[in-house]
């Protein structure tokens, strides 16, 4: 699993058939969906950026769908 | 004889395609068909006569089922992140402070200081369980009144904030599905694996609501005992509150449209031995829109210029609830770019396609602002 840190607290995503409910530290996802929740975070203007990392924030690339779009 | 105004339209998210859920949703409609078709297989050989046809057989078959409703704010979201495949939630700022107390599973509100309430919230205060939501309206209807919720429990008279969510809707890879169910005097029957090929919103400033049309396939219906489900819609959103926002600067010049969201669709072509279908391929996705405007600015000029501009339309309604549509990169469409001089004041109808951006994530983005307190 990897975690993936929001900007507010107790998001939800879903995609697909699948839900992932966060807690305070963020969302855990398997690793085979972290790039797709990754993006969704983003555009919902989630997904937590440490500014002190000096890196220019980018959008993520389209995401394959591992999974054959049967999450 | 049996009155289609008892029929009753339900559904319910599933977690794996096809495999049936029980419906926790009841919609609100229109209009509403759920029509199984099944492939003829003709055996038409030439057997030395005139006759065409010997022997048909029934091949595969599908459900087509078909929605019209106005667009209640929580259900509405239900058919965006149909289409487009994703959701994103979070708590939303308050939407009501009352003032109210809790017994087992019954909370009444004696006072409202602000809001309304509304079935999906989330209610906070002194001693109040946390994650308790509000399940169904008893003799409240927003205001005053007693409530069901979530979570069994006892709180003396005390301030209750509720909170619903905002939830963002972007396009995925993959769709969810639900169970569609029909309820019908003549005979109730569940449809599995529905997914959404088509859906639009259509909004005129001068005749009421948004209305949203959406369209669906899914397996053959079986037989089934009809679930009983509260009505819990919300007020709709109406057409004289839209706003419409070109390039981030909004114009009164809106009278009419429709956005539009097309998804292609696949039965699984595989023989399985059934004739009902294995699997429902969905593809890619395409946003469009034609409005009518007052011809306040150039739009052919735009056209003829091949201009891209962001074009957002948003809606409101009396409790706070929101719908916004963005799309970050439109180009106008050739046919629909047209002036109409028939009317007093000189009308543009504009056609519009929504392009794929990195600030959407596709063609567009919708934000929904409601009462609804976790992610569809």
């Amino acid at each position: 699993m990897i975690l993936i840190e929001t900007v507010d607290e107790v998001v939800q995503v879903s995609i697909g058939a699948k839900t992932w409910i966060g807690h305070t530290g963020g969302i855990e996802v398997e690793e085979d969906h972290a790039a797709e929740v990754r993006n969704i975070l983003y555009l919902a203007g989630q997904l937590y950026i440490d500014e002190d990392d000096g890196d220019p924030v980018q959008p993520p690339a389209p995401v394959e769908d591992s999974s054959n779009g049967t999450l | 004889m049996a009155l289609s105004n008892s029929v009753k339209a339900k559904f319910g998210k599933e977690s794996t395609w096809g495999t049936a859920v029980t419906p926790t949703v009841m919609l609100p409609f229109t209009t509403f068909t759920a029509d199984a078709e099944l492939d003829e297989i003709i055996d038409d050989a030439t057997r030395g006569d005139a006759s065409m046809d010997y022997a048909t057989y029934a091949g595969m078959g599908r459900s087509n089922v078909e929605i019209e409703s106005n667009a209640y704010p929580v259900e509405v979201g239900h058919f965006l992140y149909g289409i487009m495949g994703s959701s994103t939630y979070t708590a939303a700022s308050s939407q009501a402070v009352v003032t109210g107390s809790i017994a087992t599973t019954t909370l009444t509100v004696t006072a409202v200081t602000s809001g309304v309430l509304r079935t999906g919230q989330v209610l906070t205060g002194t001693g109040v369980t946390a994650g308790t939501t509000i399940t169904a309206y008893i003799s409240g209807q927003g205001g005053t009144g007693t409530y069901t919720v979530s979570a069994s429990q006892t709180v003396s008279s005390t301030t209750i904030t509720a909170a619903g969510g905002t939830h963002v809707i972007a396009v995925a890879n993959s769709v969810p599905s639900w169970t569609f169910q029909n309820d019908d005097p003549v005979q109730a029957r569940t449809i599995a694996g529905c997914q959404v090929s088509s859906f639009g919103i259509r909004f005129a400033r001068a005749e009421g609501m948004l209305t949203f049309n959406a369209k669906m396939m899914g397996k053959l219906p079986t037989t089934t005992t009809a679930t009983t489900i509260a009505d819990a819609s919300g007020k709709p959103f109406l057409g004289w509150t839209g706003v419409f926002t070109v390039a981030g600067v909004a114009t009164a010049s809106l009278i009419s449209g429709e956005l539009t969201w097309e998804r292609s669709q696949e039965a699984s072509p595989h023989a399985n031995n059934s004739q009902d279908m294995a699997r429902l391929d969905t593809g890619r996705i395409r946003y469009t829109g034609s409005m009518v405007l007052d011809a306040g600015s150039d739009q052919l000029a735009k056209y003829l210029a091949a201009t891209r501009e962001s074009v957002q339309v948003a809606f409101t309604n009396a409790d706070g609830d929101s719908i916004t549509v963005l799309s970050s990169d439109t180009s106008y469409l050739r046919e629909a770019t047209t002036r109409d001089m028939g009317a007093n004041a000189i009308r543009f109808n504009v056609g519009f396609r929504g392009v794929r951006n990195t600030t959407d994530g596709g063609p567009c983005k919708i934000t929904l602002v409601n009462g609804r307190s976790s992610a569809y």
